[in-house]
């Protein structure tokens, strides 16, 4: 193993707090859960702090905080939580007769839970997952708002997203025009 | 922060997931749109990225009811037109639809073919347009047999799948002449052929309208459809466009194509590629290639797969319900004589194996998907995505983006020709028994001259090579997996 594995990683969210992956005390896993080895596999779940990483190189890993100026302390450690959870996702299995292909707007156990957080954190995470570049957390975000959507009237999704309906009453009967045209295949 | 305040990529990512298969698991399942026809009813903002989520991909669908009032409309909403990309042009009423008891406008019953070309040049106003579909019906005939059946309202005889590609070509000709001309923004990259017929249409492609549409599609998808009596199928196999097709697709059909695709998908409605015709893909270099996705392909022979290895810029393979042929019998001399297939390395069991009677010929072929995953592992050095499904009741050519990858007991299969409707038997697939195979009497012993025993079926020792390869097939697709996976 090499050395460079073993240096700590430090981010710094935009309101100036170091994180350090893999040590952050609010992650509810224990000091220990992620060992020291690993603190590169979780923050490279994110191709933009991957990138940066390479462009440090190992010389400068642990001695100077990556700024994250898009994101701050809460969900930067919320996102840290996510990647250290999936720092091992594997190859797709191959279990006998496993069909790994998932339902649209499955999410696992795991993660709906992660996910049970209020809209604006919610929201957050999925910026930063997109500004971090990590596509998984972003699908699991999309697929969470989805599923809030999903089976809710047009009223129904205004309310529970506090959206004003800025349609006129022919722009509305247009819209529903065309949707007949709209044919399940 | 809101769903407000969210960017409009964003916000687009998240409708997207309203799209959703209404029977994931089963692969001809309709999408449901019903979640994003309401969303585009909440909010101007929402209704634009709905909008194209909803409408990217219109469907053409002249048997329908009411065909020609809901094309109008599509294809003169401005919303629409800019959010079009696909085009789906179904020249038939769907046999779901044929039961459901539909009563659509059969353009070619009613002197309205100048309808359908007038409908399909709609293709033109819609300016983002890069991918269309023609999905002709199932059930076919080949020449031979066109005067029996031509009063079956179920099938599309080959004048008028010839009279559908004319009109759509021309369409798509006349669309790529305007791109210079208006300035319409894209060309038609990508082309899928759905039941496309067994037949060369020599007529067709070697005009000018086939190559001027043709030398802009970089992606081709076939789903080729064969000849079949459902009443009578018992000479269904020795249609002479089941032996002749696909040589034809390798030596005429493919080859002008090679140096553009980048994408190809090859699939059957029929196992393919080993008997009655024989396709191995010899000379078959498409150096711009990076996604194969084979359907029902059958490997038979050890260099079968060869030519699949020898496309070095592939980056995703998929095969949907292919197989390694394990045992295969002809029924009859003539047929053999009349098949011409290659049969250079598979070992010939004695007359009277399996229980088979003395007509006929029996052969067994070694090869194992063992072999063929470590060939593709260390073969294809661009390889990026490896996905493989065997779903029981169907290919997934509608849903080949979604396939996944499992090594199933269904991945080796006979052949006997004296079965039909099909001559291809699955193996056993559930919890129990699952790849046993059924041939003849299943045991490969010269069966006793009295003709009493020679159907007996010997559940005791079934064939089942799906278990005796288990462990290295097992450990050789592991290892593509996770070849593939490190290399992203």
């Amino acid at each position: 193993m090499s050395d460079a594995k073993l240096q700590k990683i430090l981010l710094q969210s935009n309101d100036g707090v170091t994180i350090d992956v893999g040590k952050s005390p609010p992650l509810d896993i224990g000091f220990w859960r992620t060992p020291p080895s690993l603190y590169r596999a979780v923050a490279e779940r994110s191709v933009l702090i991957r990138n940066m990483l390479e462009d440090l190189g190992d010389e400068g890993i642990g001695n100077q905080a990556i700024p994250i100026p898009n994101v701050n302390e809460a969900v930067l450690k919320k996102v840290i939580e996510w990647c250290d959870h999936h720092r091992n996702d594997p190859v797709q299995p191959a279990d006998e007769e496993a069909d790994t292909r998932k339902k649209t707007t499955d999410i696992e156990e795991w993660d709906q839970k992660f996910m049970q957080v209020d809209q604006e954190m919610l929201f957050e995470v999925i910026l930063a997952a997109n500004y971090l570049d990590i596509k998984p957390l972003l699908d699991v975000g999309c697929k969470t708002v989805a599923n809030m959507i999903k089976g809710k009237s047009p009223e129904e999704i205004r309310k529970t997203f506090n959206i004003t309906n800025d349609f006129t009453p022919e722009e509305e009967e247009h819209i529903r025009r065309e949707n007949e045209w709209a044919e399940d295949r | 922060m809101a769903i407000s305040n969210i960017p409009g990529e964003i916000l687009s990512a998240i409708l997207a997931q309203l799209l959703e298969y209404q029977d994931y698991d089963d692969p001809k399942s309709h999408i449901y749109y019903g979640y994003l026809r309401d969303a585009r009813l909440v909010c101007r903002r929402w209704n634009e990225f709905a909008t194209a989520h909803l409408f990217r991909t219109l469907t053409l669908d002249v048997a329908r009811e009411n065909a020609t009032m809901s094309w109008k409309g599509i294809i003169n909403s401005g919303m629409i037109q800019q959010a079009a990309r696909d085009i789906v042009i179904c020249s038939h009423l769907s046999d779901a639809e044929r039961d459901m008891g539909s009563d659509g406008e059969d353009w070619c019953d009613h002197d309205s073919s100048l309808y359908f070309s007038d409908a399909v040049r709609g293709i033109a106003k819609l300016p983002n347009l890069n991918s269309l579909q023609i999905c002709f019906a199932k059930k076919c005939l080949g020449a031979r047999e066109y005067r029996w059946w031509e009063e079956d309202e179920d099938t599309e005889p080959i004048w008028q799948r010839l009279q559908v590609l004319r009109a759509v070509f021309r369409a798509i000709r006349t669309r790529h002449a305007a791109v210079g001309r208006d300035n319409l923004p894209s060309a038609i990259r990508s082309l899928t052929l759905k039941n496309l017929q067994n037949i060369p249409i020599p007529q067709f492609t070697a005009s000018e309208l086939y190559k001027d549409v043709m030398k802009h599609v970089n992606e081709l998808h076939l789903l080729i459809a064969h000849e079949f009596n459902e009443h009578g199928p018992d000479h269904d196999l020795d249609r002479l466009e089941r032996q002749t097709y696909e040589p034809h697709l390798q030596r005429e059909l493919l080859p002008p194509l090679a140096h553009q695709l980048r994408s190809l998908t090859l699939t059957f409605r029929e196992c393919w590629g080993v008997i009655p015709g024989y396709f191995d893909g010899d000379g078959l270099v498409f150096p711009n290639l990076r996604t194969l996705t084979l359907g029902e392909f059958v490997i038979g022979h050890h260099n079968q797969f060869d030519w699949v290895l020898a496309q070095k810029s592939l980056e995703t393979l998929r095969l949907d319900r292919c197989c390694i042929v394990s045992y295969l019998r002809v029924c009859d001399d003539d047929q053999w004589d009349r098949w011409h297939v290659p049969a250079h390395d598979w070992y010939e069991y004695p007359k009277g194996s399996f229980g088979f009677d003395d007509n006929g010929r029996t052969f067994g072929f070694s090869g194992t998907w063992e072999t063929v995953y470590d060939r593709v592992r260390e073969g294809l050095p661009e390889l990026r995505e490896f996905c493989s499904v065997h779903h029981r009741w169907s290919n997934t050519f509608d849903r080949r983006e979604n396939m996944g990858a499992s090594m199933s007991a269904l991945r080796y299969i006979t052949f006997d020709s004296g079965l039909c409707p099909s001559p291809w038997i699955e193996a056993r697939y559930g919890p129990y028994g699952t790849g046993d195979m059924e041939f003849g009497n299943n045991d490969p012993a010269v069966c006793p001259s009295d003709a009493t025993d020679r159907q007996r079926y010997t559940p005791e020792k079934p064939l089942n090579r799906a278990k005796e390869t288990e462990l290295g097939d097992r450990r050789a697709f592991e290892e593509l997996l996770r070849a593939v996976w490190e290399r992203r």
